[in-house]
């Protein structure tokens, strides 16, 4: 097609820039040469009618995979990223009108054990939490029969823990540990030996690869034999954690 | 000029618009005036041929910085936010076929000791910052290993967490552990002593705001005895780390 050099050169219906040829890019490009003036801006708009209309935005496709990018007229005008050739189905990521973002499929859990386990540690014996009642697992990474997180891709995961030891005589240390493929960390609460009962909690950022798993464990000390018991109260007890970045 | 055919094809498969007048814009609009009907959507489609083929995605540039979005092809699909001419050069963010986000540029960091013990360094209430000094990781560079501190690269909200373990230290009764701001403590974390086995440990974690050029560092200080207490050199009880999170 020859060059246009009329001003606001409309077509009234679709238009396809297309090519077949291999190693060749298909593009429309959107160019102001000018570099005096901050106003001389480049912009492509995607617009629709209005709040009763449809949605406005682009879509990505290798005919194997589409992503789309764009305001969702039918979810209060959320700006989102989609898993699909609409906005909405199977939303990665939404910005509502305020600014905030939510990651609908981003990993997170928290999982709790509702129930006693008797004479489990206290001298030295590492007890590993697997927590039977999930208040949140998003991307169902976490498994109740295990006690294990399953990272779903590499990357810096936030993973918090806590526990309780109970039926403690002599015991002076409740360690807390979050353990993950790559290292063990000890969130300890020591103290002079006793026989009251002695929680323990912290947070650790852990470097986790795609299917590295963590866990959350408990090992008392103190005691001549391991008959400490871990306490099943669900609010003295959770492993939970997300993918941060 | 207006062209009213219907499906206008460039079989080129280029097209270009342009303008060089300071102070205008030039623009592409796609526009669907329709608003009584939900199906009335506007779109631009970036499609290519399959997978072995190239990627899909849009660039924009102000001639000096040039970022890309759109899918990256080589690397399974992925929906990235480079900052490149194209995809998968330097992400600055990714969402896998399964939706989970990570931003690879963003900073962070965990440290933790170089599993040497250092001796007498608090006991008598002196504030003591711990040499950790060997990085599990430390995107951006921005944890000095020899300062001991994280200075941050951009004004955001940041997650701090950390822990600490003291030993030796005979007759020691509480250990604290602060998180700093530009040399001031921001938090605070105390725990208590285990005299069998002459320990203390201790925690703490927390979220704040914090302005570009900020620095952060973790400290300790145990009383109220003599300084005989040793920071224990133990790679999985002493630990510094952060990350931007918002």
């Amino acid at each position: 097609m020859p060059t246009i050099n009329t001003v606001n050169n409309q077509f009234l219906n679709n238009v396809t820039v297309t090519t077949a040829v291999a190693a060749a890019t298909s593009s429309v490009t959107i160019e102001n040469l000018d570099n005096t003036n901050a106003a001389s801006h480049a912009k492509a708009a995607i617009t629709t009618g209005g709040a009763s209309g449809g949605d406005a935005f682009i879509h990505f496709t290798n005919n194997v995979v589409d992503w789309t990018i764009g305001v969702d007229n039918s979810d209060s005008d959320a700006f989102v990223i989609s898993q699909s050739a609409t906005p909405g189905t199977t939303n990665a990521a939404r910005c509502d009108t305020a600014g905030e973002w939510t990651y609908p499929l981003q990993p997170g859990f928290c999982a709790q054990k509702d129930a006693d386990a008797l004479n489990v540690t206290g001298a030295g014996a590492l007890y590993t939490v697997v927590g039977n009642v999930e208040t949140a697992d998003r991307t169902a990474d976490y498994s109740t029969v295990t006690g294990n997180f399953t990272a779903a891709v590499t990357g810096k995961y936030l993973l918090s823990a806590s526990v309780m030891l109970k039926g403690n005589t002599i015991g002076y240390n409740t360690s807390n540990s979050i353990v993950t493929s790559n290292r063990f960390y000890y969130l300890e609460s020591r103290h002079p030996a006793s026989n009251e009962n002695c929680a323990a909690g912290g947070s650790v950022i852990a470097d986790m690869d795609a299917a590295d798993t963590a866990y959350s464990a408990v090992k008392g000390e103190g005691e001549a034999g391991n008959t400490a018991d871990f306490n099943g109260t669900t609010d003295n007890n959770h492993f939970s954690g997300a993918l941060l970045q | 000029m207006t062209i009213t055919s219907l499906n206008n094809l460039f079989p080129s498969g280029t097209m270009t618009v342009t303008k060089s007048t300071a102070g205008a814009t030039t623009s592409a609009t796609i526009s669907h005036s329709d608003n009584t009907n939900t199906a009335s959507t506007s779109s631009i489609k970036l499609s290519t041929g399959g997978a072995n083929a190239g990627d899909s995605f849009i660039s924009v540039t102000n001639g000096v910085a040039n970022y890309s979005y759109g899918l990256d092809n080589t690397d399974t699909d992925a929906f990235v936010i480079s900052e490149s001419t194209s995809p998968g050069t330097t992400n600055s963010a990714r969402c896998d076929a399964d939706g989970s986000w990570t931003y690879p540029s963003n900073s962070a960091f965990s440290v933790n000791t170089n599993g040497a013990d250092a001796a007498d360094v608090t006991g008598n209430d002196t504030i003591y910052t711990p040499h950790l000094d060997t990085a599990i990781f430390n995107a951006g560079a921005d944890y000095d290993l020899g300062t001991h501190t994280y200075t941050v690269p951009v004004s955001g909200v940041y997650l701090f967490a950390g822990a600490i373990a003291l030993t030796g230290g005979a007759n020691l009764y509480w250990c604290i552990v602060h998180f700093t701001r530009n040399g001031s403590f921001v938090v605070e974390g105390l725990q208590g002593f285990d005299p069998t086995a002459n320990t203390i440990c201790a925690n703490i974690s927390h979220i704040y705001k914090y302005d570009a050029g900020d620095t952060a560092t973790m400290s300790l200080r145990a009383g109220i005895a003599l300084k005989t207490a040793d920071f224990a050199g133990n790679v999985n009880n002493s630990y510094f780390m952060g990350a931007l999170v918002a």
